[in-house]
């Protein structure tokens, strides 16, 4: 029969087949998604920790795994991989104006500027960006830090992912 | 709910939304031609491309209310409202600011179709045809999953389809009824 009525009754069905559609759509793109977030961050923490095993120098950064440190560590700035491999310390221009380096600790870059010299600039000039904002985008990263590559052992609703141990990185959160 | 549920469940409820406005561009034209389709009538049609566009919108607000409760994100609430300022990739960021601020246009011109005139409402209406492949490069440009296979394939269906349906639009013997 192809009356009026059936015919609503046929939209009506269609309408509530999408209706599940979708939702089984969102439930199961989410799941993969979400599986793949996870499956990824397991497979960084694995090849971080065999590239740590193999590097004579151990990585003070990515090591600790256990949770109870990572639950503390923020989100976002553990993505930043590439900073902590130079082992050098914190460039004056990163630190909080709090922090005040003394002579003694701006002194290890190797250019040997004269402790005089640079000292006294970042603590009278801090740069008010590199406080204020989270780290700009490094170009290996493809321009922002992606889910995938941090680690979702924390489980807080806060943080998670590695710890990341210079408090100056971690203070520079999102 | 974890902070990798919202950003999971952001990018879920963005990837059905492409496919429901995919599905609704679809129905709006088989609409448009007026021919009963699916074993369904004409108006049937059309009331499945409105549910479609009200469940894109739906699935729109989601996504942008999730990615926005993630601090992961970093959203900002301008970012909804003025595009191309966002932190990370805004060109892309700022493709889904502009088709959602169209697809509310699309959707508000259509609730009030009866108000605004047929002139005024086709006008508007016709920026459909824009938003779509704007939401597509949203999609392409800003995903996390874009490089993946699935993805690709799944954008490669929505756009088939509607390359099919707009091919077959612009065929002369589109509409049922020709107007004169």
């Amino acid at each position: 029969m192809n009356t009026p009525r059936s015919g609503l009754r046929r939209a009506a069905v269609a309408a509530w087949v999408l209706a599940g559609v979708g939702a089984a759509g969102v439930a199961g793109t989410s799941k993969l998604v979400y599986a793949e977030t996870l499956q990824s961050a397991a497979e960084q923490t694995l090849t971080t920790v065999q590239s740590g095993v193999q590097n004579p120098v151990p990585d003070p950064v990515l090591v600790p795994l256990d949770p109870d440190t990572a639950e503390a560590a923020p989100r976002t700035p553990p993505e930043v991989v590439p900073q902590p491999v130079s082992e050098v310390p914190p460039a004056p221009v990163r630190q909080t104006p709090a922090y005040t380096p003394a002579p003694a600790y701006s002194a290890p870059p190797a250019s040997a500027p004269a402790p005089e010299y640079t000292s006294p600039a970042p603590a009278l000039h801090p740069n008010p960006t590199a406080v204020m904002q989270a780290p700009p985008p490094s170009s290996t990263q493809g321009g922002f830090p992606i889910r995938k590559s941090h680690s979702p052992m924390g489980g807080g609703s806060a943080s998670g992912g590695n710890k990341v141990t210079p408090s100056h990185t971690a203070s520079h959160g999102s | 709910m974890s902070n990798e549920a919202l950003w999971a469940l952001g990018r879920g409820n963005g990837m059905v939304a492409l496919a429901f406005l995919t599905l609704s561009v679809a129905l709006g034209v088989a609409s448009r031609s007026g021919r009963p389709m699916l074993a369904l009538p004409r108006f049937g049609i059309a009331s499945l491309h409105r549910f479609a566009a009200l469940a894109a919108m739906l699935l729109v607000l989601l996504h942008m209310g999730m990615l926005f409760l993630d601090p992961y994100a970093r959203l900002r609430i301008i970012d909804f409202v003025v595009p191309f300022l966002g932190a990370y990739r805004p060109l892309w960021q700022g493709f889904g600011t502009v088709a959602a601020e169209l697809l509310i246009a699309v959707i508000l011109t259509g609730l009030a179709r009866g108000r605004l005139g047929p002139r005024a409402f086709r006008a508007i209406h016709w920026s459909s045809y824009a938003l779509w492949p704007i939401a597509m490069a949203h999609a392409l440009g800003n995903g996390t999953d874009a490089g993946e296979v699935w993805f690709t394939a799944f954008a490669g269906s929505c756009a088939a389809i509607v390359a099919t349906v707009i091919a077959w639009r612009l065929l002369s013997n589109f509409a049922e009824y020709p107007q004169s």
